[in-house]
């Protein structure tokens, strides 16, 4: 019975990042019905920013992207093709045409995200490491640069393609994937790195309390914290602001939404933007665990939120969470319980998503919609 | 017209949707090649009663049999092959496919080759491929359509579409053929057209037609026997003079007797 | 299959060939086309200009072609969005291979070995053992889903339960007595596994009579022939498998059921010890010429690889412009009025499913011939979404653009790779000899360099750059070749019954 709580208060553990991660799945599918294949490795560019930030790679002070450093992806450039082209722009008249405007935007986007993470990146500096104003100064730098990262590739990958048809962005989603993970190698290393410690006194004291017998491990309990209050962010600005509710329109019904007055391409970008903070946290949150982060680590991670977003009911937000959950908690059951567990930890997600496909395919909290003839 | 059996009966067809009763106790013979109409109210349960008929429902209760043949229950599929065809509401057609593939796709339940055949264009493929090429362009002659036989379904304009919809569920040669509003949409001279064509339909294919239709004027002009329905129920029955002095019609359509 | 323009029509012709003429006609060339494939593999072998890599990469991309072929059936004729095809291409690879490797280890080098009846055998006894366990299943299956109404279940009970009796009544008489009934199932498995013994046994006895029937030359190909055979023939159980499910599931959920299949059927390639687990199974190569001086490595296979992709392409072509096409591209548009129109979709989705897993089982058979060794992270989600990105970008429904682009997107990494052997390949007739030659200055080479490391960030640009350019396709789901439509007309005289 001890064994059971035990291994119950581990799945919630890895339920939660689960949960973190599914629910951007599950609100993108809401608002465009596409399955963001790119977000498992958003996921891991939070964790590689986390760990840029904390300063574990060559002891570099700040994000390859950063002013700080000296790489391709230095702000400085961004700013100058800025100023580049919209001194051209300037010379031949104003910006005319979407695409021109895109590029600005995006432009624009990247050198904010850059030139705050150079600020944060010293602010974590300076706050010093492992500290509590450290660990969340590193964990705001990596929800910046996701954020950043998220409108991007909407903006970039998805939103011109939002009149084809699904398996064109779906395509373009896979070749975004491809593009981070492959990239990440480049930039990153393809081996893993050790990430630095960013929370005081976790390995002195690696444990919270005892309850007769069964082990909180504060590392759980921070990451149950934490994606408990990511969650009661997420409810309150979806339930409690207009935007959260323009963002619910717009998951129900885009064209009604749109004849409205909602801009719905702002709400896309908001979308994007929140569940890749999310995702974020989810990197963060594993790096702090598992101190091993790698450029792929966000395939297995990707296609386990996808199923447990799969399993809530794609669309459905608390579904996410409930779907991430029960998925960590099960992962962890049967590797704990089966003789040769935990070779089948990565197939339980899959039996899952059968199951789910062939008993309930609109998940358990989806609502299943008939067609009408 | 005939004196035989009637070709499709429904005794006692009812339909619950939870809660909800969609039909009840609906209960109807239709003679061969007799042109019969439905009509009610909006939300009566019009369509109802033709997707049950064509098996896109089971009904909750009762039977319905087709030339002495008892189809409710059985699939969609079952019952085109049984004899009964029908349009749709919102018009469904094949929209990527060309207009003469939309009417050919109808007659692959008459072939008798198979996937074999089809591979290695044996001399049956080739010889029914042909019967049904010249069939399905006869098909599309008859409805106007045979110089536009080339042309992708989705870019007719929308009377063009109608009759395509008609002139594909033909091609399943059916016993009876169920119209789900035909003229909704069409102005006064393309109804004028359609209702020619229907009766045309009937004559040469010699096919029962049951039309559901808010248009009074094509419904009391064509249909020699009216079903009118409402909240799921028949309030009345018979020919078009009867139903147009029926108190209980006035009362639905008008909301107060006048 | 095109969906913006259609076929061009001809009108209609009076009279046209008789129909068996058009039989013989249209039967003639594929077989021709594949004899070719002999002298068109001794030709390349023979040409200076191509050495093992390139012939490597040639071979690569008939096997890509099929793949995207078969694919094609399913995810553009058919409108089923598959994306676990690398699974149908996996059972074929590990089914063919493990057949040869058991039953005729050294058929390639050594012909006198090839065991062309042991092969066919083994996969009889498969189908078989399959067979009867499934439709033990079944019956079960079926049992339990009609106990809403009790005396219809009875019979399926009671057939099960016999079963069960009879089986342990067996187990009895061996001295294995008093079993517990939740034991039962193993001892079904067993008795399965004595069926195929049996089989196996009696084959055995066989073979070597039916072997010596084949003529030296041809054994190793027969062996080879039957090997891929029972390949495509177990991909297209798993097709049948994979597609009676998930039939009901639309759209995306279609598409993350087959990736979970497709997943499923790695991981049990993973856990099995007669497979080569995660460490790869090595199979006999029909690459390696019996004397290896005597030319490539990879000539050999090269006729089989593209006669059986020529027979793809023909037999999905066929399927896809025939009656039974119509009916899958109507499935595809909107299933509701298919099955009003009498078209049942779930017969026609699996058709499609089946047929395409056999090519795609082929095409693994092959594969695993082809370099001799298997490794199951080859058949994974990447290989799937790498079909799928072929057969869209190529324009879903058009198969000349999934040829086109299979063989764009395979040889593409690998251009990106060595550009300037590539480079060098393309001038050898004006005299050079290799990349040496070129004399590129220092930052060329560096800079080819930097790509070729890093030729899948490219991969995947370039991936982005033409879905946002060509969202319908390289070529906008029309085909290369223009279709043209005759229509024959038969005499007045039989017409009028038809309508």
């Amino acid at each position: 019975m001890q064994e059971f709580f035990q291994q119950l208060i581990n799945g919630l553990s890895y339920g939660a990042i689960y949960a973190l991660i599914a629910v951007g799945y599950t609100m993108v599918y809401g608002v465009l019905r596409l399955i963001n294949f790119a977000h498992g490795d958003v996921y891991m560019i939070g964790a590689m920013a986390a760990l840029y930030a904390a300063g574990g790679v060559y002891g570099l002070s700040s994000l390859p992207w950063s002013p700080g450093a000296g790489l391709l992806l230095n702000p400085a450039i961004w700013l100058g093709a800025f100023a580049l082209v919209a001194g051209l722009l300037r010379m031949a008249g104003r910006p005319q045409g979407r695409w021109l405007r895109s590029v600005l935007t995006v432009l624009a986007v990247l050198t904010a995200a850059a030139a705050a993470s150079e600020v944060l990146t010293r602010a974590v500096r300076a706050a010093g490491l492992p500290s509590w104003p450290g660990a969340v100064l590193v964990l705001l730098t990596a929800m910046v640069n996701c954020a950043a990262l998220g409108y991007v590739i909407e903006r970039v990958a998805y939103r011109p393609l939002r009149n084809q048809a699904r398996i064109t962005a779906l395509i373009t989603a896979i070749g975004v994937s491809m593009f981070l993970e492959f990239g990440g190698q480049a930039v990153f290393g393809a081996s893993p790195q050790a990430f630095p410690q960013l929370i005081p006194g976790l390995e002195e004291h690696p444990e919270l309390c005892r309850i007769g017998g069964v082990v909180i491990g504060r590392v759980d309990a921070m990451i149950v914290a934490v994606t408990l209050a990511m969650m009661s962010g997420l409810w309150w600005i979806v339930m409690r602001t207009r935007t959260g509710m323009a963002l619910r329109a717009v998951s129900f019904r885009f064209d009604t939404a749109a004849l409205m007055g909602i801009d719905v391409n702002r709400i896309i970008a908001f979308t994007f933007v929140l569940g890749s903070a999310l995702a974020a946290v989810a990197g963060v949150l594993v790096a702090v665990r598992s101190p091993k982060v790698d450029p792929l680590m966000g395939l297995m991670p990707g296609i386990k939120a996808f199923v447990a977003a799969v399993l809530g009911g794609i669309g459905n937000v608390p579904g996410a969470v409930l779907g991430g959950l029960v998925l960590g908690v099960t992962e962890v059951m049967v590797a704990g319980y089966f003789p040769q567990g935990s070779q089948y930890r990565d197939g339980v997600a899959f039996v899952i998503l059968i199951g789910v496909l062939l008993l309930k395919p609109s998940g358990l909290l989806g609502q299943n919609v008939v067609e009408k003839v | 017209m005939s004196e035989r059996a009637p070709l499709l009966v429904l005794k006692g067809v009812s339909r619950h949707f939870g809660g909800l009763v969609a039909l009840s106790n609906f209960s109807v013979a239709l003679e061969q090649g007799e042109i019969a109409g439905l009509i009610g109210p909006n939300g009566a349960g019009k369509t109802t009663v033709f997707n049950v008929v064509t098996g896109v429902y089971a009904p909750t209760a009762g039977e319905i049999h087709l030339a002495g043949r008892r189809i409710d229950g059985l699939s969609p599929v079952a019952v085109n092959r049984a004899g009964i065809a029908r349009t749709f509401q919102n018009i469904r057609l094949f929209g990527g496919m060309s207009v003469l593939d939309n009417v050919l796709v109808g007659f692959n339940q008459s072939a008798e080759h198979g996937l074999l055949g089809a591979l290695v264009r044996s001399p049956r493929a080739v010889r029914e491929s042909r019967m049904f090429d010249v069939a399905a362009m006869d098909l599309l002659d008859t409805f106007g359509l045979a110089d536009q036989a080339a042309q992708v379904a989705r870019n007719l304009p929308y009377g063009a579409q109608r009759r395509l919809e008609i002139a594909r569920a033909l091609a399943t040669r059916p016993k009876m053929l169920l119209l789900d509003e035909p003229a909704a949409g069409m102005n006064p001279q393309e109804k004028a057209e359609l209702m020619e064509l229907i009766r045309f339909v009937r004559e040469r294919f010699r096919v029962g037609v049951w039309i559901i239709e808010h248009d009074m004027k094509v419904i009391m002009s064509i249909c020699q026997r009216i079903t009118v329905l409402d909240h799921g129920e028949i309030i009345a029955e018979g020919t078009p003079a009867e139903v147009q002095a029926d108190p209980r019609v006035i009362e639905a359509y008008l909301g107060e007797p006048v | 299959m095109s969906s913006r323009k259609s076929d061009i029509l001809l009108p209609l012709v009076a009279g046209g060939p008789r129909p068996w003429v058009v039989t013989l006609r249209s039967n003639i060339l594929l077989p021709v086309l594949v004899v070719l494939m002999w002298p068109l593999g001794r030709l390349v072998e023979w040409s200076p200009y191509v050495n093992d890599y390139f012939s490597h990469v040639v071979l690569m991309v008939g096997i890509s072609v099929t793949l995207a072929v078969s694919l094609q059936l399913i995810n553009g004729v058919a409108g089923q969005f598959s994306l676990g095809h690398a699974g149908f291409m996996a059972v074929g690879a590990y089914m063919a291979g493990y057949a040869t490797k058991t039953y005729a280890p050294d058929f390639a080098a050594a012909p006198q070995t090839a065991d062309a009846a042991m092969v066919a055998a083994f996969f009889l006894a498969l189908l078989v053992v399959m067979t009867t366990g499934g439709g033990l299943l079944a019956v079960i299956f079926v049992a339990v889903r009609r106990t809403r109404r009790v005396h219809r279940a009875l019979p399926g009970v009671l057939a099960v339960v016999l079963a069960a009796w009879f089986v342990h009544d067996i187990s009895a008489a061996r001295g294995q007595a008093e079993l517990p009934w939740y034991l039962l199932w193993p001892q079904i498995l067993a008795r399965l596994g004595d069926v195929f013994e049996w089989i196996m046994g009696m084959a055995a006895k066989a073979a070597p009579a039916v072997n010596s029937i084949v003529p030296a030359c041809m054994k190793s190909g027969t062996t080879l022939l039957a090997a891929l055979l029972g390949g495509g023939i177990m991909a297209a159980a798993a097709g049948l498998i994979v597609g009676l499910p998930t039939l009901r599931l639309r759209g995306d959920y279609l598409a993350i059921a087959t990736l979970g299949f497709a997943e499923i059927i790695r991981v049990a390639v993973v856990n099995s010890e007669a497979l080569g687990k995660a460490t790869g199974l090595s199979v006999p190569p029909y690459s390696i010429e019996p004397n290896p001086e005597e030319g490539m490595a990879g000539q050999r296979i090269f006729p089989w690889i593209y006669g059986w992709m020529l027979i793809t392409i023909v037999v999905v072509w066929r399927l896809a412009n025939s009656a039974k096409g119509r009916a899958l591209q109507a499935v595809r548009e909107d299933e509701t009025a298919a099955a009003a129109t009498g078209i049942d979709a779930t017969h026609h989705k699996v058709l499609a499913f089946v047929v395409g897993a056999f090519f795609a089982g082929i095409a693994g058979g092959l594969y695993a011939h082809l370099d001799g060794y298997l490794n199951p992270n080859s058949f994974g989600i990447m290989k799937s979404i790498e079909l799928v990105v072929m057969v869209t970008l190529g324009g879903l429904g058009s198969i000349s653009g999934a040829i086109l682009a299979a063989a764009v997107l395979t040889w593409l990494p690998e251009l990106l790779r060595a550009p300037a052997d590539w480079a060098a390949l393309l001038l050898r007739p004006f005299g050079v000899r290799g990349a040496e030659d070129l004399h590129m200055p220092q930052w060329l080479v560096d800079a080819l360099a930097a790509v070729g490391e890093n030729r899948m960030v490219f991969y995947a640009l370039l991936l982005i750059v033409m879905m946002l350019l060509r969202p319908r396709g390289l070529l906008g789901g029309r085909e290369l070749w223009p279709q043209r439509r005759t229509l024959h007309a038969r005499p007045p005289a039989a017409t009028e019954d038809m309508a």
